[in-house]
């Protein structure tokens, strides 16, 4: 091989796309030709800095759960490009089944089935809507960047800053009541991408929490400095009203 | 369930990889959008996954696909560059170059500068360190256009290298150069 043809075989050379055969050409004119030696650092300098440069940018801390949340509920995934043909197929026998019953219960002479179903859901919304104490763990989200991300909404973050909310293991957003308490939870950008455990006081219907207290798990993972000892880092209690 | 946990092990640890590469193509403001639609739309075609293939290419070739439907949306046709080059060039005039000077400071405005396909199959290439077959697959071309591109974006690269370098040289005061 003489230098002419190393050169034109470089790319192939350095990527490891030559036959045996040709490498080992490649390697023994290496060897020999100083000048095509450096040629080859040069070009392997060049690609490792290339790798260097694009690499050095991380992601948000906030992008994966955010990318996890997008992806449920996991029911839904399949709807948002269009549903396979069985998936297709089912949903218009359900709706058949739901069409017949409703008919059936529409013409009976019992109880008319409309009313016993709005009365069933409204026992079902009223006992959901108690607003009561519970635990829920989730991710701070941006609420506004959720909802630009979702429904095109014109989120004003960048301007006036990030409004924290809390989805939880089931991709709903919680909404925090403004109050002394959450007021880190809403309006510190540090806590975005972060898993909480909060107590708070549940309004289902307003799809809003009060919060009572929580804290803040460090990254299960990803980062060297993920120990245990630093598992908690922060925790905020309140004092009973 | 089953799916998603494949889904979870196969492809969300290229989380950070796709997200780079998105930032190369779309920039920093583009780039968190860019991810999320890559995974989702990875997420509705998982099925179509060879397993035993690469994924992370398969992610590349969704995250190019994602970005040319962007930015047909947005602009009246793509950045493709002017003239495709049939054969490579030898590097004759390389070995003398950037000998012992930190490239990092300029390198990333000299890929910014690269066309876009050139720029891609620069970075499949030294970033990913995808095979040119991957690669070819991932941008939809004949193995020989890869390896023009490739080789064509590494001059070009080494050119806007030297020219971000002979600026600041002009820049700097004459005691300096001489030195």
């Amino acid at each position: 091989m003489d230098c002419k043809q190393f050169r034109e075989a470089l790319d192939c050379y350095v990527h490891g796309e030559l036959s045996a055969e040709a490498a080992a050409a490649a390697d023994a004119h290496r060897r020999e030709c100083v000048r095509c030696a450096r040629a080859t650092e040069h070009l392997l300098r060049l690609r490792r800095e290339v790798k260097r440069v694009v690499n050095v940018h991380a992601p948000p801390a906030f992008l994966e759960q955010r990318v996890r949340t997008a992806l449920r509920p996991r029911w839904m995934a399949p709807w948002r490009h269009g549903a396979p043909a069985g998936l297709r197929r089912t949903a218009a026998a359900v709706f058949v089944v739901l069409g017949l019953v409703t008919l059936w219960g529409a013409t009976s002479n019992t109880k008319p089935f409309s009313r016993m179903a709005a009365v069933a859901l409204d026992r079902v919304a009223v006992h959901l809507d108690e607003a009561s104490r519970a635990d829920i763990e989730g991710t701070v989200l941006c609420r506004d960047c959720e909802l630009e991300h979702e429904y095109g909404v014109k989120a004003s973050c960048k301007l006036i800053g990030h409004h924290g909310a809390i989805a939880g293991a089931d991709g709903r957003i919680w909404n925090i009541v403004e109050q002394a308490a959450s007021a880190d939870l809403i309006h510190d950008n540090a806590l975005l991408g972060k898993r909480v455990h909060v107590r708070a006081r549940f309004f289902r219907r307003a799809g809003a929490i009060e919060v009572e207290s929580y804290r803040v798990d460090a990254p299960a993972r990803n980062t060297a400095r993920s120990t245990a000892s630093n598992e908690v880092v922060a925790k905020l209690e309140l004092a009973p009203r | 369930m089953r799916r998603r946990r494949r889904f979870d092990t196969l492809a969300l640890p290229h989380l950070a990889g796709v997200y780079r590469l998105a930032r190369q193509l779309g920039g920093v403001d583009r780039a968190d959008d860019l991810t999320q639609e890559t995974f989702l739309r990875a997420w509705a075609h998982f099925d179509q996954f060879n397993p035993t293939t690469n994924c992370r290419a398969w992610l590349c070739r969704i995250l190019h696909n994602v970005w040319v439907s962007q930015w047909r949306k947005t602009r009246l046709e793509l950045p493709v560059a002017d003239v495709e080059e049939s054969r490579t060039e030898p590097y004759y005039d390389w070995e003398d170059e950037f000998a012992d000077q930190d490239l990092s400071a300029d390198m990333q405005r000299a890929l910014s500068q690269l066309p876009e396909a050139y720029r891609w199959a620069v970075l499949l290439a030294d970033v990913e360190e995808l095979s040119y077959q991957e690669i070819a697959a991932t941008m939809e071309c004949p193995i020989g256009t890869v390896m023009s591109r490739i080789n064509r974006g590494r001059r070009m690269l080494e050119r806007a290298l030297r020219e971000e370098r002979n600026r600041a040289f002009a820049r700097q005061p004459t005691a300096a150069r001489l030195r």
